[in-house]
């Protein structure tokens, strides 16, 4: 029998080429068919980086792995957990952060129906809610608005009448009937518009 | 360190330590990342998509957009700034602020507005009047009444005055 290195050299190996194996004692042959099989049946554990296309895929002994490619992608069917499930990205299309962190974006976050914008502007149900970049708001679809100024008003009308009510009057003659209601009615609606005007001012919604 | 990358009958498996090689990113795409068709994409451009009608992004933390110009707490706030400036927020309290006013708590009114006096003039419009009548001054507290009702009882259903 030749030594194997005297053989010649194989012109390109194929599944169905064999070689010599020894079982029990007993030589045999085998083929890279058969060799490949019992691999795959018994799990395959590399110790060096395995490589797809020229290096453009590789997995790593260190557990990393690198796609060469700018095309390339990474495609999964279920879901994506890092850091111990730290972050999440599930199949049914949700993520999780449970890392009682921040998500930090330095684009915008867009729904179906609003947005929040890296320029601190923000649209909800589909724009019917606005707030603009320098804090302008619109509601009901109303273009947000600036800042409204308004003029603070002095009640000095002596305190009379009913609160939140305002009394008819039928004519201007007898004093105690009608002027005094006109009186109260005056005070009450003036003392209404500075409640309004102090809530709105608190908020911030309008300025002196 | 074993069994760092498998491929099973669960499918493939791949555990990166949080510091190899002395880097602290663990997988490294030049490409994008898909999940289940689109459901979530990782594009290379640095921009997410969510791909259901479903998909929700949650978080326990908080989300930031912008540097901090919108800003979700994990306590339910907002905060919405230009460039570092706060101009409109809502407090987890609810409170709520709007260009730059520190958030306060739901403003009081009182209640609803009666208007008892007789219809008259026309609608949102004060008259002018050089001599006191009747008419003239009733119709003036009328429509005055009329349109401060309007927006008292208005900003009460909005939640903006108690």
């Amino acid at each position: 029998m030749p030594k194997i290195s005297a053989l010649p050299a194989s012109a390109g190996a194929a599944g169905t080429d064999i070689f010599p194996t020894v079982k029990a004692g007993v030589t045999q042959k085998t083929t890279i068919d058969q060799v490949i099989a019992f691999l795959a049946a018994s799990g395959i554990n590399f110790t060096v980086s395995v490589t797809w296309a020229a290096t453009k895929i590789s997995v790593n002994p260190d557990g990393s792995l690198a796609w060469a490619n700018g095309a390339s992608s990474l495609v999964s069917d279920g879901s994506i957990s890092i850091n111990g499930a730290q972050l999440l990205l599930n199949a049914d299309g949700s993520a999780s952060f449970s890392g009682g962190v921040n998500i930090t974006l330095a684009g915008n976050i867009t729904g179906a129906g609003c947005s929040l914008n890296a320029d601190g502007s923000a649209t909800f149900a589909n724009t019917i809610v606005q707030i603009g970049t320098a804090g302008e708001l619109g509601f009901f679809s109303q273009a947000p608005a600036a800042q409204q100024t308004v003029q603070v008003l002095t009640n000095n009308a002596t305190s009379s009448g009913t609160q939140d009510q305002i009394d008819d009057f039928s004519d201007l003659i007898v004093y105690a009937n009608d002027a005094q209601a006109i009186h109260n009615d005056i005070y009450q609606l003036a003392e209404k518009v500075k409640a309004i005007y102090a809530a709105l001012s608190q908020y911030g919604l309008i300025t002196v | 360190m074993s069994n760092l990358f498998a491929v099973d009958e669960n499918g493939v498996t791949m555990l990166v330590p949080l510091n190899w090689n002395g880097l602290e990113s663990s997988l490294g795409l030049d490409g994008g990342l898909r999940i289940n068709g689109s459901a979530v994409t990782l594009n290379p451009d640095g921009s997410v998509e969510f791909g259901y009608s479903t998909s929700l992004l949650r978080s326990n933390g908080g989300v930031m957009v912008g540097g901090g110009n919108v800003e979700l707490t994990p306590e339910g706030g907002a905060i919405f700034a230009n460039n570092s400036n706060y101009q409109f927020r809502i407090e987890d309290s609810g409170n709520f602020g709007a260009f730059g006013s520190v958030a306060v708590p739901q403003q009081p009114s009182g209640m609803d507005l009666s208007n008892n006096v007789t219809p008259g003039g026309q609608n949102g419009v004060i008259e002018d009047f050089e001599e006191l009548s009747l008419e003239a001054v009733r119709n003036a507290i009328y429509q005055l009444a009329n349109t401060l009702a309007k927006v008292n009882n208005g900003l009460r259903k909005y939640g903006l005055l108690d």
